[in-house]
Parts: C-alpha cells; structure tokens; sequence
C-alpha cells in the first residue's frame, strides 16, 4: 500500500513538474492576494504586522482551492481514475498518495508565502516550532477536507465551481485555530502546550479517518 | 392514515399553536422587568433555532441510515434533502430574529459571539449540501455523495462550534434547558415559550412532510421523462429502421431490375 500510495504521489508531482500550474499560475495568484491585502489595508505596517497570520491563512487557503479542484479533475479527465483502479490501486492508496502530493505543494506554497509575509508585512516569529507545527496540522487538514469535497463534486463543471462553498465552511475552525496559533507565536506566548495545537491535531485526525474511510464509497460510483 | 391526511392534519395543528402562541406572546404574558417587550421576542427566537438544530439532526440521521447498506432506500435520501431545505429556512430566521433582538440588547446586529459564528457557518454548510444536490449527476449518485458531505457536516460542526467557543463568547447560556429550576422564567412566560417550541415543532413537520411529497414527485416526474424519452427514442429508431429497410428493398428492386435489363 506504502508503495502504491508512493507511487500515486510521485505521478501527481510529475504531472505538476511538467504542468507546471502551481508555480505559474497558483504561486503567483496567492502573492497577489498579499499584495491586495497590503494594498486595501493602505500598507500601515502595524495593523499588517498585527493581523498577518490572518492574511496568511486566508491567502493559503484560497490558493489551495485551486490546487484542490485540479488534483481530482486531472483524476476525471480522460477516465484517469478508471486507469488506476486497473491497476488494482485501491481507494486508500489513491488517496493517501494524492494527499501527500498535495500537501508537498502547498508546502512550498507555503514556504514562499511566509518569505513574502515575513518581508512585506515586516513579521517577527518569536516561536519556530509553533509555526512550523501549527502550518503542517493546519495543512494536513486543508488538504484531507479539500481532497473529500474535491472528489465529492468533480463530476462537471458546475460541479467542481461548487467545491469553494463546500469546502470554506469547514475549514472555519483552521483558519481560526492557525491564526491563533500564529499570533501566538508572533507575540512570544504560545508554545507547543498551545491549545489551538490540540484543535489543529483533532481536526487533522478527525478528517483524515473520514478521508480514508470515505473516499472509496466517494469513488467507486 | 394516508400522508396528505397526516400532512393536513399537522398544517391545521401548528397553524393554531403557532396563532395562540402569537396571541399570548403579543397580548397575553407581561413585559419582562428588564428587557420589556423586546423579550417577546424571545417566545419564537429559540423555538426556531431548536427546529433548525433538529432539521440538521435528522438530515444527519436520515444520511446516516441512507449509507447503512441494511436501511438504504432513497426514501431516506429524499427525507434528509427535505429536512435540510427547512433547516436552512429556519437558520436563516434563527439569524435574522436574533439579530433584531441583538441591535436593542447589545446594541449590534450582528457581533462575532460563539453561537451567532457557529450558526452563521451552519447556514452555509447546508447552503453548500443543497448546491451540492442541485449538481446533475445520476439519482443514486446524488443521494451517497449528500450523504457523505451530510455526514462530514454533522462531525465538523461540534469542532466548529468548540472553536469559535475558544475564540469569543457573549451569549447568554441555555435559559430554557432547565425551566423547572430556573427562577428567571415562570408562569404564562414559560408555558408560552414551550407553546412556541411545540408551535414551531409542528410547523418543521408539516413543511418536511410537504416538501417531501414535492421531492417525490419530482424525482417520479424525472421517471416519466426518462422513460417518455426513451419511448421517443425507440420510436424514433423503429421509424428509421424501417426507413432503411425500405430504402434497402427499394434498392434491391432497382438492382434486379437493371440486372435484368442487362441480362
């Protein structure tokens, strides 16, 4: 299964290596909305720096909609799915391999991105391992949520325009636990007892078991 | 007893509690020493919020049952879309009462508290399951994807609710839970409080009896159209072959004939 997952998610990063729609086209759209969020809030770098992690998140969060909605369309097209299933990969591993390929994504998303906060919105993280904690929970249930409804509704395109509204809504206690824990961590007073951690770890657990335990009855019709 | 007796029966019910509740809310019980009569309001604010909790659970239970494989049957499939559809009618209200009630209480319409947040995401969570039922796929399709995205909805609204309860709270806590012991509400108040609950109640039954009986409908209107289609198309291929078979006969003859001439 390890290997079969390994497999799904080194097919995934090809695709996007020589797509290449993540760094053209994502990477470039969640700077903008950076730079939107500077441009609205008339650059007054106090009231950036203050609530940054909220920029952040809601940055992130869009730009992996467009990740999310593409990593199943590129299963719909052309039968692709039906391929794999050939193959005799099953369900889980489809969709922890497409997870991980996911999550590497938006890692570097990510990493870009905080270089962007950290220099436009003039951040100071006073603790590392929060952050860096916190953005992978937060990320791990970005991407479970987002692979769920991003299967649920890939079947047409009026589906798959339908995935934001799905998807947004359930991701309210992310934004909400990442951006406490990011402020804490700027403000030097939230460590690794951070409560929002716990809620992070629930919600990352919570919809990874749903995750797997659903997406092959989401599949197989 | 046959539904439409049912459904009218509970229509005539809920039309007369909801009446007298308007009665001795408006006319009948006191102001309230603090809020006046702005705690009128009060009779129908939390009976509407209770149907839209309960509309949400029996979608939940009515997914729940439709993705059991022993109980699956679209009956439950077409219950969960109707009990959803009301439960987003009556979240809006729940909204829209407690934010008139809001603007003199706390001076704002609207304010970033536990339960408004958590309600407010609750609305566009079942706004999010009725987009997703309106996607053209097939029947069966529809009624296992709904009830997946029911399901996830169920599980993440306790974490919703857990986090925006960390994040902020001003709403008063649950008044109405314990009624017996509680000297804040008494007499002709708490009788016409539970009147709304049992008023409202009855008026969620009806609405989901009625829009179940339009689902079915519909879904047995979709029927007749596929099958009338398929009748059309039959018809429309029986024609044709006959067309080229006489068109092959035709063609036969005109070949024998030449044939002939030649011949």
């Amino acid at each position: 299964m390890i290997s079969e997952s390994i497999a799904v998610a080194i097919k995934d990063l090809r695709v996007e290596r020589r797509s290449k729609v993540g760094l053209n086209q994502v990477l470039p759209f969640s700077l903008v909305v950076v730079l939107l969020f500077g441009f609205s809030l008339n650059t007054q770098s106090r009231v950036l720096t203050t609530i940054a992690p909220g920029l952040f998140w809601v940055a992130i969060t869009f730009s992996s909609l467009y990740l999310i909605s593409r990593t199943m369309r590129l299963e719909r097209e052309n039968g692709a799915l039906d391929g794999l299933f050939l193959l005799g990969i099953s369900s889980v591993s489809i969709f922890i391999g497409k997870l991980l390929a996911l999550l590497l994504t938006i890692f570097v998303l990510e990493v870009i991105q905080i270089a962007a906060v950290v220099i436009l919105f003039s951040v100071h993280f006073e603790s590392i391992a929060l952050i860096c904690i916190s953005t992978i929970l937060a990320t791990v249930g970005i991407g479970t949520v987002g692979l769920i409804y991003g299967s649920l509704a890939s079947d047409d395109r009026l589906g798959e325009s339908l995935v934001p509204l799905l998807v947004l809504p359930i991701l309210a206690p992310i934004i909400i636990a990442a951006t406490n824990c990011w402020s804490d961590a700027l403000g030097n007073h939230g460590g690794l007892g951070d409560p929002w951690l716990v809620l992070l770890t629930v919600f990352a657990i919570v919809f990874l078991t749903v995750g797997v335990s659903s997406f092959g009855a989401i599949l197989e019709d | 007893m046959r539904m439409p007796v049912v459904r009218t029966i509970i229509g005539v019910l809920s039309l007369v509690s909801v009446i007298v509740t308007v009665i001795l809310g408006l006319f009948i019980t006191p102001p309230d020493v603090v809020q006046g009569n702005l705690a009128r309001l009060l009779y129908v604010h939390p009976p509407v919020a209770w149907v839209a909790y309960l509309a949400y659970g029996v979608t939940s239970l009515a997914s729940g049952l439709y993705l059991w494989k022993p109980t699956r049957s679209m009956r439950w499939d077409q219950i969960a879309a109707s009990s959803a559809e009301v439960g987003v009618v009556f979240t809006a209200l729940t909204l829209v009462t407690g934010s008139i009630w809001g603007r003199p209480a706390w001076g704002v319409w609207w304010t970033w508290d536990a339960r408004l947040t958590t309600t407010a995401i609750l609305l566009v969570l079942y706004l999010g399951y009725l987009a997703l039922r309106r996607v053209q796929v097939s029947r069966e399709k529809r009624a296992k994807r709904s009830a997946i995205a029911a399901l996830i909805a169920f599980i993440d609204v306790p974490i919703v609710h857990e986090s925006v309860n960390w994040w902020r709270t001003l709403h008063q806590g649950a008044t109405v839970a314990s009624i017996g012991t509680n000297s804040k509400i008494h007499g002709i108040m708490a009788w016409t409080l539970l009147l709304g609950f049992i008023a409202f109640t009855l008026v969620y039954v009806w609405m989901v009896i009625l829009r179940y009986e339009v689902t079915v409908t519909e879904d047995a209107i979709e029927a007749l159209n596929i099958s009338a289609w398929t009748l059309e198309r039959e018809n429309e291929i029986g024609s044709l072959s006959d067309e080229i078979a006489g068109l092959l006969s035709d063609n036969k003859d005109r070949t024998g004939t030449s044939s002939s001439k030649v011949r």
